[in-house]
């Protein structure tokens, strides 16, 4: 009796996640058919209700992604920026995703992500990783680097020597990826979203002195937070609060 | 008009000599000094020469004072000049070169620092040079060097190769370091250096230094019988082609040798090694005999190839519209200076009146030269490329020849409309668009990290482990030394020697090596050898026995004439039993 009981109850749990599941299948399929109608206000709802529901069996990813597509569709080009750039804090190497935030950002008013320039190089370079991806890859690079000391150990030799100093410097260097996707990946990250940027207050006030702006498309972190305001640091060296709707929460 | 016309050409070809010329003034000024040998007896006279390429003047700074070296002054300059035409150009040649002697007042290793040259208020330097200065030049009998060019007599521009081959007494097994004092190696006046294939197979048990650099590229070759004497033999190659005619004078070339210990630390980038044992040899000095061009019979538009060419030529595409560029690829190959010759233009060639010459691009190898025309024909009327041709001194034959590609045939189709490239009503495109959106969104596999603090005590953690196990392996010596590296190569090299032994003596002698080598000793020390249980620790009594006695069955195989029948099974099975067992 107990035995079938404990089956029921199994068969119950999994019933409900099922069910669970395909009602958060349903809600982003409801989004794709509004945004294929042009109701973008609709298809976004739609997908945030699936963004708010941990059972839904979606990409988080493609969710901001579709998200930043029906905020653009709709006009608001900063906050789309701020879906895109969620969508890229979560898959990194999506060219789709680069593809739209640089649009989005070029149509808001935002300085272009990647510039061009050396420094937008290795950065591209260098966020291409997940968290997961880079700590394997520093890993495996280390890795590497012990099977060449070992060699060098047991069987000496310039060559082995030179190769351990070399996986040795690339073992280094694989650190950095993990360093900037595991601060890119901080859940207290927010994006400014703001197109004339933000106005840093020293209180949460609307008369309060402003103490700084901050540019639009910088990132900042949460510290604390009072309705309708943040207070946030990380940029310039000076924290302070910022109004709600200026900023966009990266983690997703 | 005449008149005119000639006065016309007397100016232009008055301004392309003086352009030719001072191109020809252009070429950077270079010191050279060297020693006339590198390894000197004590008290032994030697030569110091100074020399300064392309320049008319220059002045000497005072000599450096070295001591234990007794550096006279210098006498000179003598001068030497050369002006040659060649492909268009003015070759235009300067040497001055000073004289002095030197006499070693004591042994040791010396080095001669830079001599300062000012060369019209600038100062050039010329490389330090090294001397060895030993009481007696001990070891003539036991190693040799020796410097062999391809030629004693070259045509200016031709180029040829020089071979230094040296070597020690093969009996000297553990013989393992080489340094050869080659004056002229970095730098041969007169010459300019062409790029040689390096050996593929370079021995990995000997160390060999040119001066105090390390040198890699050199090879094994077959001993070499000298005075009855076999020696075991190294080869280098160097090639250059002459840029003067005259003497090129190769200076004594020295080869120090013997035995070398590794001492090796890792955060040492380079491993020191310790001389154990030093010899010393000497070459002979050489000279090498260059011929200038003879002016008779030269082709007004020979453009400096020298040597056995062989030429040949394709062409893509060959069905082709009038005007459509046509790349003519040319391929010269052979011995000779395929570097540095002009190669021919096809515009200047009237056989080529009929294309249109849009440019070329080249590729210089030591062995071959390939350029490709980009040629496009004008007239629907053209069936081929024609014979491009180009002037050659052949030096085998010492006469000029014309070398000529084959006529290609091609088809040439008259000229049509050309089409707009504009597409009427078609719309403009733009990607200035957002990617649509993702209709599926299937979630993505993802793993999960590996946590911080492990990969962080990883990095720092594993590193330190490893290079404190490698102190622990370091005391037990070199893992590298040629020793060690023939202990461990043993067993393979045992079953490769077996397999090609023809005969018991080949057996034995293979198994020898193989009980020499993971025992560290020669392998003669195992021929006769009675083995018991101190001459064959650390294996034990049990496995001694039966080394003696394959041993004797090896011996009595290879020396009695006997046909014993020697299993080679069983010969690997006992060696990877003596390896297990701690031999």
């Amino acid at each position: 009796m107990a035995r079938l009981f404990i089956r029921l109850l199994v068969f119950a749990l999994l019933a409900f996640a099922a069910s669970a599941q395909s009602s958060g299948r349903a809600s982003f399929d409801a989004g794709v058919a509004a945004y294929r109608a042009g109701d973008f206000a609709r298809a976004r709802s739609h997908w945030l209700a699936t963004l708010d529901d941990p059972t839904a069996d979606v990409d988080r990813a493609a969710l901001c992604f579709d998200l930043g597509n029906a905020t653009a569709r709709a006009g608001d080009f900063p906050q789309a920026v701020g879906w895109f750039s969620a969508a890229r804090r979560l898959a990194p190497r999506d060219g789709k995703v680069r593809a739209n935030l640089e649009f989005a950002r070029r149509e808001g008013g935002f300085e272009p992500f990647d510039k061009g320039d050396l420094a937008s190089t290795v950065q591209r370079v260098v966020d291409v990783w997940t968290v997961a991806e880079a700590s394997w890859f520093a890993l495996a690079v280390l890795g590497a680097f012990v099977a060449a000391l070992l060699l060098e150990a047991f069987r000496g030799g310039a060559l082995w020597k030179r190769l351990a100093f070399l996986f040795g410097v690339f073992a280094l260097l694989a650190l950095v990826p993990w360093v900037k996707a595991l601060e890119r990946e901080r859940a207290d990250g927010l994006l400014v979203i703001e197109k004339s940027g933000a106005a840093l207050k020293s209180e949460p006030r609307g008369e309060a002195t402003t103490i700084e702006t901050l540019p639009a498309g910088a990132t900042v972190r949460r510290r604390d937070g009072l309705p309708g305001w943040v207070q946030v640091g990380g940029v310039l060296n000076a924290s302070g609060w910022v109004r709600e709707e200026s900023v966009f929460a990266l983690a997703r | 008009m005449t008149k005119t016309r000639g006065f016309v050409l007397r100016v232009v070809f008055g301004a392309w000599l003086l352009a030719a010329f001072a191109a020809a003034q252009g070429a950077e000024p270079r010191v050279t000094a060297k020693l006339s040998t590198g390894v000197a007896k004590l008290g032994e006279a030697l030569v110091l020469q100074l020399s300064v390429e392309n320049a008319a003047d220059a002045t000497v700074d005072a000599l450096p004072v070295v001591p234990g070296l007794a550096i006279g002054r210098f006498g000179g300059p003598s001068r030497q000049s050369s002006t040659t035409f060649a492909g268009g150009r003015v070759v235009q040649y300067q040497a001055l070169t000073w004289s002095t002697q030197v006499r070693p007042e004591k042994t040791g290793e010396f080095t001669i620092p830079a001599i300062t040259v000012r060369i019209g208020g600038r100062a050039v330097q010329s490389a330090p040079l090294s001397l060895t200065v030993v009481a007696d030049l001990q070891g003539e009998d036991l190693g040799f060097v020796q410097v062999i060019p391809s030629s004693k007599k070259v045509i200016d521009g031709q180029p040829f190769t020089v071979e230094v081959r040296f070597g020690w007494d093969v009996r000297r097994s553990r013989f393992n370091y080489a340094i050869l004092s080659l004056p002229w190696w970095t730098q041969l006046e007169g010459t300019v250096e062409n790029p040689v294939a390096q050996p593929s197979r370079t021995p990995n048990d000997v160390y060999v230094f040119i001066d105090t650099e390390r040198f890699e590229h050199f090879e094994e070759v077959e001993p070499t019988v000298i005075g009855g004497a076999t020696f075991r033999t190294f080869r280098m190659t160097k090639s250059f082609t002459p840029t003067r005619a005259g003497k090129l004078e190769f200076s004594t070339s020295s080869l120090e040798f013997g035995r070398v210990v590794a001492r090796d630390d890792f955060f040492a980038l380079r491993q020191s090694l310790e001389r154990a044992e030093q010899f010393f040899a000497r070459g002979e000095p050489l000279a090498i005999d260059v011929i200038p061009l003879p002016e008779e019979g030269r082709p007004f538009d020979f453009g400096g190839a020298v040597g056995t060419f062989v030429v040949k030529a394709g062409a893509e595409p060959r069905d082709v519209t009038a005007g459509d560029s046509i790349k003519f690829k040319v391929e010269w190959s052979g011995a000779g200076n395929l570097e540095f010759f002009e190669a021919p233009d096809p515009s200047h060639q009237d056989a080529f009146r009929g294309f249109r010459v849009y440019g070329k691009t080249e590729t210089k190898a030591v062995d071959r030269r390939v350029v490709v025309y980009d040629l496009a024909p004008l007239e629907p009327s053209i069936q081929a490329i024609p014979p491009l041709e180009m002037p050659v001194f052949d030096p085998e034959k010492m006469m000029y020849r014309r070398l000529a590609t084959p006529p290609i045939t091609i088809h040439v189709r008259p000229l049509t409309d050309a089409k707009s490239l504009d597409v009427p009503g078609e719309t403009k495109r733009s990607s200035e668009d957002l990617v649509d959106v993702d209709a599926k969104a299937t979630p993505r596999r993802s793993f999960a990290p590996v946590p911080g603090e492990f990969l962080l005590g990883a990095f720092v953690l594993a590193p330190a482990l490893v290079l404190g196990l490698r102190a622990r392996v370091r005391r037990r010596g070199d893992p590298n030394a040629p020793a060690e590296r023939r202990r461990r190569r043993a067993r393979k090299n045992l079953e490769r020697e077996l397999a090609r032994a023809a005969d018991a003596r080949g057996r034995m002698e293979a198994f020898c090596e193989f009980l020499g080598a993971r025992s560290k000793e020669p392998r003669e020390a195992w021929i006769g050898r009675r083995v018991d249980a101190a001459s064959a620790a650390p294996i034990e009594t049990e496995l001694a026995h039966e080394l003696e006695r394959e041993l004797a069955l090896l011996e009595r195989s290879a020396w009695s004439g006997e046909a014993q029948d020697v299993d080679s099974g069983r010969v690997l099975a006992l060696a990877d039993r003596l390896i297990a067992g701690g031999l």
